[in-house]
C-alpha cells in the first residue's frame, strides 16, 4: 500500500484497523512499520476518532497505577 | 529549565521538560507524563491489536522504556508527543509480529515502499492532538449536528451504532462507494470545523 492509498482509507475508515476491509488491514500494517508518515496520519487519524466518539475505546481506570507499579518494580 | 518541586504542579509543565525530569528520577514528573498521554497511547496500540490486554501490556512496555530510557527523545527533532506516538504504534507492530497474529511485509509492498518519495505536508504538534490534550472542545457533537444530514447519518452509525461500511449501505440504501464517499467528506468536514474552532478559541500550540 501507497501513503496516499493509506491516506484515502484513513479519510474513511479512520484509525481502528479492525474498520477496515481485511485485504487493506495487512498492508496498512506493513506500511505503518516502515513509514513515519503513515504513523503521523494514524496518530492523527486516531485522535479525530477520539473526539468524534469520546466514549468508544478507552482503557481501564486502573491502567496508569499499574503501570506505575510495573515500571517501578523493574528498575 | 523548568524545575519541578514540591511546591509547584508537573501538571504545568510541558512534555518535554517532564521527560527531562523524568529522567533524573523524578517519579511525579513521569506519571503527569503518562497521565497526559495514556489514553492516547493505549487507543493507538488498541486500533492496531484490537485487543484490551494487549494494548495494556504495549502501554506498559512504552512507557517502561521510555522510563529506563532505552527509548530515548532527543531535543530539536520531533515534538515529544509526536516521537512517543510513532513510539507506541512500532511497540504494537512489534508485539503483533512477535505473537505471529501478522505476516511481514511482502516484497512487493517494501518495493512499493522504497519507491515513496512524498513527505506530508503536516506541521506539529496537529492541532487535533492539541485539542484532545487541551480538552478545549467541549462537545464535538455539536459540530456533527452541523454536519450535511447524510454525512451526519454516516457517521453516527459508523462511529456510535459500529456499523460496517456495507452494513451502513444497507440501511440507508445507499452503496458502498457513496456511503464511503459520505463518511469521508463528513470526516473532512469535522476535521475543518474542529481546526476553525481551535483558531477561534485561539490555543497557543508552543505552549503544548
Amino acid at each position: 500500500m501507497k501513503l496516499e492509498e493509506f491516506k484515502n482509507n484513513l479519510a474513511v475508515y479512520g484509525g481502528n484497523l479492525t474498520k477496515w476491509p481485511a485485504a487493506r488491514r495487512k498492508s496498512a500494517e506493513g506500511l505503518l512499520a516502515r513509514s513515519v508518515e503513515a504513523q503521523d496520519l494514524f496518530s492523527e487519524a486516531t485522535s479525530l476518532d477520539m473526539l468524534i466518539d469520546p466514549d468508544g475505546a478507552r482503557p481501564p481506570d486502573d491502567l496508569l497505577d499499574k503501570t506505575t507499579r510495573k515500571t517501578k518494580d523493574r528498575t | 529549565m523548568h524545575r519541578i518541586d514540591n511546591n509547584e504542579n508537573p501538571e504545568n509543565a510541558p512534555d518535554e521538560e517532564l521527560y527531562q525530569q523524568a529522567g533524573r528520577g523524578d517519579e511525579a514528573a513521569f506519571r503527569c507524563l503518562m497521565s497526559r498521554h495514556l489514553d492516547k497511547v493505549w487507543r493507538l496500540a488498541f486500533n492496531i491489536l484490537a485487543d484490551d490486554k494487549d494494548a495494556e501490556d504495549v502501554v506498559q512496555e512504552v512507557f517502561l522504556s521510555v522510563w529506563k530510557n532505552s527509548a530515548s527523545w532527543k531535543s530539536g527533532t520531533a515534538q515529544f508527543s509526536t516521537w512517543l506516538y510513532r513510539v507506541s504504534i512500532n511497540k504494537a507492530i512489534d508485539f503483533k509480529r512477535k505473537q505471529g497474529k501478522t505476516p511481514l511485509p511482502m516484497a512487493a509492498e517494501k518495493i512499493n515502499l522504497l519507491q515513496e518519495e512524498s513527505p506530508l505536508d503536516i506541521d506539529f504538534p496537529l492541532p487535533i492532538d492539541i485539542l484532545l490534550k487541551k480538552e478545549a472542545l467541549q462537545d464535538v457533537s455539536k459540530i456533527i449536528l452541523s454536519l450535511p444530514q447524510g454525512q451526519k447519518k454516516v457517521i453516527h452509525l459508523f462511529y456510535f451504532e459500529d456499523m460496517t461500511v456495507a452494513e451502513i449501505a444497507r440501511k440507508i440504501n445507499n452503496t458502498e462507494v457513496g456511503v464511503r464517499s459520505l463518511l469521508k467528506r463528513g470526516k473532512k468536514s469535522l476535521r475543518e470545523a474542529i481546526i476553525c474552532q481551535k483558531k477561534i478559541c485561539n490555543y497557543e500550540i508552543g505552549r503544548i
